[in-house]
């Protein structure tokens, strides 16, 4: 019993060193909301709405404001849509509502806002994904204009709801590199990160 | 003919699509799941009021924040409304595009 007890302790004094550090982590990397579960429409409104109202509050600049809004719905609409996710939860049916496990971060610091999301991949799916990325990567802003262009034209809505925009949208609002990682899971999966910043500085 | 209307919401602009005042109007948000299927309506009372077009309409996009995939659904609506203007000798489609 004794010996129970103290474990209890112990565990328990453990998880609150842990939420400490987590604690501390969030506010040295300067991030204010972190998630971690099922992203679906509720949860993209409910985020977005509530950095909206952040931005107004610190009474940030209208197109930045704008910005971060854009790349915050084009990445949580990302994982809903488009996250390989086999789980019971998941589901990929419009009618019922997109649900898909991921994870979502958005921080800043003086020089900019920074999200990012992250969600499971099929392995098999990796070098298409990559591929697209490094030729976004690759364009200059005026390519990037083009692209927009041609793909509005030439593709149609998918069965998933989108159009195919989202990652040539957020180059274009941000001005930056996508950058991204895969991390392994297993033989079949893999984590997909991607990290997107925007500069206060620019508001143009 | 019908008119189409639907209140805004947090995810979904307002729409205003009558034909006997002569208003069409779109304005708001639009970052729907399904944007066909929300989208799916405004086609539908285009189609058919090209059957019967006022002599002029003036259609008007107040929008203050859309999404890639609508993005892409309101191309299509433009791209039907000036298919509209060119096949209606009689009638005259004219759009107004508001950025906020």
């Amino acid at each position: 019993m004794e010996e129970l007890k103290d474990k209890g302790m112990n565990s328990n004094s453990q998880y609150m060193r842990f939420v400490v550090d987590f604690h501390n982590m969030m506010v040295d990397k300067k991030i204010t909301l972190a998630y971690e579960g099922e992203v679906t429409q509720e949860i993209t409104k409910a985020f977005t709405s509530m950095t909206e109202r952040n931005l107004e509050k610190v009474e940030e600049n209208g197109k930045i404001k704008k910005k971060v809004y854009h790349v915050m719905v084009e990445c949580l609409q990302n994982i809903s849509k488009h996250a390989d996710d086999e789980s019971e939860t998941a589901s990929n049916n419009l009618d019922e509502g997109l649900a898909k496990t991921g994870l979502f971060l958005i921080g800043s610091d003086h020089n900019e806002y920074f999200i990012t999301s992250g969600n499971g991949i099929a392995n098999e799916n990796i070098p298409a994904l990559k591929e697209m990325i490094d030729n976004i990567n690759s364009l200059n802003q005026d390519e990037l204009k083009q692209l927009h262009k041609e793909k509005m034209r030439e593709t149609a809505i998918s069965d998933k709801g989108g159009a195919g925009l989202g990652f040539i949208d957020i180059a274009r609002k941000t001005g930056n590199p996508l950058e991204y990682h895969f991390e392994p899971i297993d033989d079949k999966n893999s984590f997909f990160l991607l990290k997107t910043s925007i500069k206060r500085n620019s508001a143009e | 003919m019908e008119a189409l209307i639907y209140k805004k919401t947090e995810d979904t602009p307002a729409i205003h699509l009558d034909k006997a005042a002569g208003i069409f109007e779109f304005s708001g948000k639009s970052l729907p799941e399904d944007v066909t299927s929300f989208y799916g309506p405004v086609f539908d009372w285009i189609t058919a009021y090209g059957e019967d077009a006022n002599e002029s309409s003036k259609f008007v996009f107040k929008m203050t924040y859309f999404n890639t995939a609508s993005s892409k659904i309101i191309l299509d609506i433009l791209m039907r409304l000036e298919t509209l203007h060119e096949d209606g000798k009689k009638h005259n489609c004219r759009v107004a595009l508001r950025r906020r």
